[in-house]
């Protein structure tokens, strides 16, 4: 049995506390020190059922990582990651499989997600054999109908990967994560990959799903305007930790903190005439084997205090119900 | 020469680059298939039993020579077993052993190299370890110190041939692994539950398959020649089995005499290697350029 | 490089030799007596009894490899049976002719096999390389005991030009080397070729063209060097083979070598002459091996450099 959590009870997903730290050199004598990189840095998340989530940064900011922790790809160092209630890795045998069963996940890179030598359609019925046995007739049935649902046609599942364009073959990867009916999608950077002119069709789709089958969503992305056009709520993250989360409305329309307002005012908008003020972000994101003292983001920070390079800045609530780390907000002064 | 950059001499698709290379092929082809006919059928198609022993036509020439006879086309040896009849099962012997070998050397070896990259940690180091001490070594000598001190057994000789490059497959099944276990594919199996073996056969195995075969073929035409070569130093197969070692062996007691004892088993050895490695030259063409 | 790769390498290379002679010595120990091959099939049971009590073949294997690396440290690596002079002097005594069968094929072959898949290299899917290639692939199917028997009947039997066994006179050695000759420098042909297109081919290549270098100077300064590792490494493994490698070819021209000796001592079971041999073969392995490393971490900066941040 796994521990339950106090949740309430219409949070499907919540992450308390995570942490993953990666060794860095192979160590090959006993008595070298081994170093670390801390990827993820200590971070809480909930989701709703049936929100969906967007989870945004640059590259390398570890949010890919979360997807992987959550996926059991890679073990956390610390912290819960607790589903419907239950703490996921405590779980095991056939009630592991059981849930997750429920969490699916879309990859960035669809080409690589399939095998490219077995056709599409036994691809996305795979998940049925390891779940239920042998039923391929049923199987195939029930492919086609998700294919058809996704977009594709019948005649697209007989064919190989490389047959298909990149927009079909995610389209195939998305068939293939509901096929299993899923309660839960994360979709790790889906569109990345794909042409821009198909991008806002896939992500189309993604609404369309989420609408039809009430599917919980994370969406990972480093497109802010996709996240805001699909997403309830965001989370920002720098260099393993969040640093504002909270409702979308409220986030893209009054970014509070600095990062995020960077990000934000560097979305291109189709509109000339319409003046911003761009903050460009200093220097280069540091590597993460030598993170800044303090706030991570202090070196770049536009508003940076003296204090911003001793402590780093939790995670609170603000009045308007985001969350936000920055001392500049939480100790009472406000911009704009 | 400096053509062979500049004008992308390397494009051996052109079609005169294989018209050549095609005819070539198709006759090593056409060769080891007639051997392995040969092989298949030797009981069938040999005139006499390969042991009969007539010991008044002894040392017998071929039957276009001069003192030759229809009735043994490539005349007999000093025992006076007939020589094409010998022969035909030498090559079933032979081939026998090489196929076996190279197959259970495939099997062995990409068990090995796959257990290593799915454990990882002790066990990928020991087989590592290992694989370079059996690549520093002559298998020559390792196999000279099994089989001679051993009780002459066929079952050994085909087991100690067996092993025979067994850590080619292990170094090449281990690394095709690994770099298989980043792909998006076993991932994303892993992520709806495959089991390990299923990942293994279903999804690895098949990408892999390609470098084994190949690599099979390379293999092949070495475990002829050591399997001959031992025999031929009288260490592998032990009479009354005969293979075309063995021959060349026997024969080479009287070449002076009756050369042909040596030459056509000799030559028939000679076209066969030649032939696997002209196939397996191709076969590495077509499927797996990467590997040299 | 530091010197905690040349460390690692230095271990490994010992950890190798005493792998291989403990191997052998087991192998040996398990699976034969030596005493019907040199006493006979009739000797007496006294007799076999007191030749097992001189070599101390009653005792356990775990015995005998104690006193074995007992006397291994001090130099004593045990008498030939067959011929009861000390394992290391029969081996020594028949050093010198297999030392310079291999180092005059070995000149030969590197000099032949190299510049041959040079030149096959350059001259890509010329005819040149093809004609180049097929002598190749003849002379490395070839088993080489089937050659050697070809060479002798044609050279000797035939022709009668050339002795066809034993030593003794320079004529002595045209046959033998001559087989291994053909063989190896078919390999090496074939290996430098590849070594070499790769290399070729590369986009670095008709960069160094396209910024005015000639053709030769391209060649010298960026394709030879990088064709050069690989190169290296085999011919760094060939010399490791120096005593082993010509077993077969000694024992078909009755080549009073250590490769012969090794034949004739597996047969007869002579088991302290076997294993200085192997000894031998694996010391020279280990350290043309460890030869080539270092020499690799100079050669491919990307070696060295990795290497000395671990």
């Amino acid at each position: 049995m796994g521990i339950a959590i106090k949740t309430k009870t219409n949070d499907l997903l919540v992450v308390k506390e995570l942490e993953k730290k990666f060794l860095l050199k192979k160590i090959k004598m006993p008595w070298q020190r081994k170093s670390y990189i801390h990827v993820i840095n200590g971070i809480d998340l909930s989701i709703k059922k049936g929100e969906s989530l967007g989870l945004v940064g640059e590259s390398g900011c570890g949010k890919s990582t979360v997807a992987k922790l959550i996926m059991n790809i890679h073990a956390p160092t610390a912290g819960s990651i607790v589903y419907n209630g239950r703490e996921l890795n405590s779980l095991k045998g056939d009630e592991e499989k059981k849930t997750r069963r429920n969490i699916q996940y879309i990859f960035q890179d669809p080409m690589g997600a399939l095998n490219p030598r077995i056709p599409v359609i036994e691809q996305i019925y795979e998940p049925l054999i390891i779940h239920y046995g042998r039923d391929i007739k049923e199987y195939y049935k029930k492919s086609v109908s998700v294919l058809e649902s996704v977009g594709l046609k019948e005649s697209h599942g007989k064919m190989y990967p490389h047959q298909l364009s990149g927009g079909q073959r995610q389209r195939v990867v998305i068939a293939r994560a509901l096929i299993l009916d899923p309660d839960f999608l994360i979709c790790d950077e889906p569109i990345s990959a794909l042409d821009v002119s198909i991008q806002s069709q896939v992500v189309n789709l993604f609404m369309k799903i989420r609408d039809e089958r009430n599917i919980t969503l994370l969406f990972i992305s480093h497109d802010l305007s996709m996240v805001r056009h699909l997403c309830d709520s965001t989370a920002v993250m720098y260099m393993g930790n969040i640093v504002e989360y909270g409702d979308n409305e409220l986030l893209f329309n009054n970014p509070l903190h600095p990062y995020t307002k960077a990000l934000i005012n560097a979305i291109p908008i189709p509109d000339p005439r319409i003046k911003r003020e761009v903050t460009i972000l200093e220097g280069e994101i540091p590597s993460l084997q030598n993170p800044p003292s303090g706030c991570r983001f202090h070196p770049r920070c536009p508003v940076a205090q003296p204090d911003c390079s001793i402590k780093e800045p939790e995670l609170t609530t603000l009045f308007d119900g985001r969350r936000a780390a920055c001392f500049t907000l939480t100790q009472g002064r406000f911009d704009e | 020469m400096q053509d062979t950059i500049t004008k992308n001499k390397r494009i051996t698709t052109s079609p005169e680059g294989y018209r050549g290379k095609g005819l070539l092929v198709g006759i090593a082809a056409f060769w080891l298939l007639a051997m392995l006919f040969i092989g298949f059928t030797a009981p069938l198609i040999a005139p006499y039993d390969f042991q009969e022993m007539d010991l008044i036509a002894r040392l017998l020439p071929p039957a276009w020579m001069d003192g030759g006879n229809v009735s043994h086309i490539f005349g007999t040896d000093a025992m006076g077993r007939d020589n094409l009849s010998r022969l035909f099962y030498s090559i079933r012997l032979s081939l026998l052993v090489a196929i076996l070998g190279t197959l259970i050397c495939a099997v062995i070896g990409s068990t090995i190299g796959f257990v290593a990259a799915h454990f990882r940690g002790v066990v990928d180091e020991t087989v590592m370890m290992l694989v370079d001490f059996q690549a520093s070594l002559p298998y020559m000598i390792l196999a000279l110190a099994v089989i001679a001190f051993f009780e002459n057994n066929i079952f050994l000789f085909i087991g100690v041939m067996g092993m025979y490059g067994w850590e080619m497959y292990a170094r090449f099944a281990r690394g095709l692994a690994l770099s298989a276990q980043e792909q998006g594919y076993v991932i994303a199996a892993k992520t709806f539950g495959a089991s390990p073996i299923r990942i293994y056969l279903r999804h690895i195995l098949p990408n892999v398959g390609n470098t084994l075969l190949v690599n099979m073929t390379l293999n092949f035409p070495k475990l002829i020649m050591l399997e001959t070569s031992l025999s031929f130093l009288g260490l592998g197969i032990q009479p009354p089995n005969t293979s075309l070692g063995n021959l060349v062996g026997f024969g080479r007691d009287h070449i002076l005499t009756a050369w042909w004892l040596v030459i056509i088993p000799a030559m028939t050895i000679f076209l066969t290697t030649l032939s696997m490695s002209i196939l397996g030259d191709w076969t590495r063409d077509k499927l797996d350029p990467t590997l040299k | 490089m530091n010197s905690a790769y040349i460390i690692r390498k230095l271990l490994r290379a010992m950890l190798t030799v005493w792998l291989v002679t403990t191997f052998v010595f087991i192998i040996l120990r398990l699976s034969g007596d030596p005493t019907v091959s040199v006493l006979g099939v009739e000797a007496s049971p006294e007799a076999v009894e007191a030749f097992h009590a001189k070599w101390g073949l009653d005792d356990s294997v775990g015995v005998q490899y104690a006193n074995f690396i007992k006397n291994a440290l001090h130099g004593d690596l045990g008498l030939s049976i067959l011929e009861g002079t000390s394992a290391v002097t029969s081996v020594v005594s028949r050093l010198f002719n297999t030392l310079t069968l291999m180092g005059i094929s070995t000149a030969l072959v590197f000099t032949i096999g190299v510049s041959f898949g040079l030149v096959a290299s350059l001259f890509h899917n010329t005819s040149k390389d093809r004609l180049i290639m097929i002598f190749a692939v003849a002379g490395y199917s070839s088993p080489t005991f089937v050659l050697a028997i070809l060479l002798i009947l044609l050279f000797s039997i035939q022709l009668g030009w050339l002795p066809s066994t034993g030593s003794g006179s320079w004529a002595h050695y045209i046959l033998p080397v001559m087989t291994m000759t053909i063989i190896e420098s078919a390999v090496f042909a074939r290996f430098t070729r590849s070594a070499m297109l790769e290399v070729l081919y590369q986009p670095y290549m008709k960069t160094a063209l396209a910024k005015g270098l000639s053709w030769k100077q391209a060649v010298r300064r960026h394709a030879l060097p990088n064709a050069a590792i690989p190169v290296v490494t085999i011919m760094g493994f060939w010399v490791g083979l120096i005593i082993a490698g010509a077993v077969i070819t000694e024992t078909i021209f009755s080549w009073p070598g250590v490769g012969r000796l090794l034949i004739y001592s597996v047969k007869h079971r002579d088991y302290n002459v076997v294993q200085v041999i192997v000894l031998c073969v694996s010391c020279t392995m280990v350290i043309a091996n460890f030869t080539v490393d270092l020499l690799y971490g100079w050669l491919d900066p990307r070696i060295s450099i990795e290497k000395s941040e671990a």
